[in-house]
């Protein structure tokens, strides 16, 4: 009986000296490991930027034999096979016609037709129930350039002294290649 | 009636419309003008100072950027959209983003000025998760009289997750 309890007296006594000797070292590590950083801090702000670019013409100018604008392309890349079209969307006028307008010296509107040459020898206009709206004028799977012409449609009674302005909207896309 | 109440009536009158007219030319001119961008539009006040290159060299022109697909979180009116104006513009941007099959944008913007850029943008709603057909219209506008120039329409993917 006496032995049993010396050794059971024995085995606490151990066990508690353990402890107490755990104890300092978890604390110590804990004092360590707190002050200490760990790893290494990653951040990413993920962005839907633009991946290329299309300059088209800033206005619509033309002189009486035409004048040549391009469109061009760049940072044109990685497009598993597509192009970038450059399409007419739209213009001002109704319907989307390609007509220009201006006011004479008597406050009267005016309107001109004009037209667009492709690079190609494609003419592109319209004539007042049609549309040239969709009407691929250049196409890129690389860097570059694209000229055509801007042409007006003269007639005999087209009113002179008049500036015949006009705006149009272009189509751009990744379109499958031909 | 006697012709003092008449005369009455004609003072009350006249004063109502001075009074009409002068609140009409205050509110002309003590409203806030819109500045470039075309009449119609002010200046974006979001827009940030942006210097980043999208490669266009400086050339007779307007610079439109591209898109390939775009992602935006789903059920959420904040979407990061970078939306420049290259600083070699010489005019103003306004972005309209359509989805397709409707005509009220789901985002129009204030008059970016060259050199500036929008990166996160307010939507009108937020979008369930998909896949959606997307055009970005670009309105340009001269910087002086704020006639329109040529614009653009990008069409692209836009992916909702």
């Amino acid at each position: 009986m006496k032995t049993r309890i010396l050794t059971a007296g024995t085995a606490l006594a151990l066990c508690l000296t353990m402890g107490a000797a755990a104890l300092p070292a978890s604390a110590a590590s804990a004092d360590a490991s707190s002050t200490d950083s760990l790893g290494t801090a990653f951040s990413y702000t993920y962005q839907n930027d633009p991946t290329y670019t299309v300059t088209i013409p800033s206005a619509i100018e033309m002189d009486a034999n035409g004048t040549q604008v391009s469109i061009a392309a760049e940072n044109v890349a990685n497009l598993d096979g597509k192009k970038i079209s450059v399409t007419i969307a739209g213009t001002q006028y109704f319907r989307n016609q390609m007509v220009l307008e201006g006011i004479d010296g008597k406050g009267m509107k005016k309107t001109l037709r004009y037209q667009i040459e492709t690079a190609a020898g494609e003419v592109i206009e319209t004539t007042g129930t049609d549309t040239a709206t969709g009407r691929e004028l250049a196409s890129f799977t690389e860097n570059g350039a694209v000229c055509y012409t801007v042409k007006p449609v003269l007639h005999p009674t087209t009113a002179k002294g008049v500036t015949y302005t006009g705006s149009m909207t272009y189509g751009i896309s990744v379109a499958d290649a031909d | 009636m006697a012709p003092a109440t008449t005369k009455r009536k004609a003072i009350i009158w006249g004063l109502a419309l001075l009074l009409a007219a002068a609140l009409c030319c205050g509110w002309l001119l003590l409203r806030d003008q819109p500045a470039a961008g075309g009449l119609s539009y002010r200046p974006e006040k979001d827009a940030v100072d942006w210097n980043q290159s999208i490669g266009g060299e400086a050339k007779d022109g307007i610079q439109i950027p591209g898109y390939g697909a775009l992602t935006f979180p789903a059920d959420s009116k904040k979407a990061p959209l970078v939306l420049p104006n290259p600083a070699e513009n010489t005019c103003s941007f306004v972005y309209k983003l359509y989805l397709e099959g409707e005509s009220v944008p789901i985002y129009t913007s204030g008059a970016i000025l060259p050199g500036k850029a929008v990166t996160e943008i307010a939507l009108e709603r937020g979008l369930p998760d998909g896949t959606y057909h997307l055009t970005i219209q670009v309105l340009t506008f001269d910087l002086e009289s704020g006639a329109p120039q040529n614009g653009a329409e990008i069409q692209t993917v836009l992916q909702v997750i």
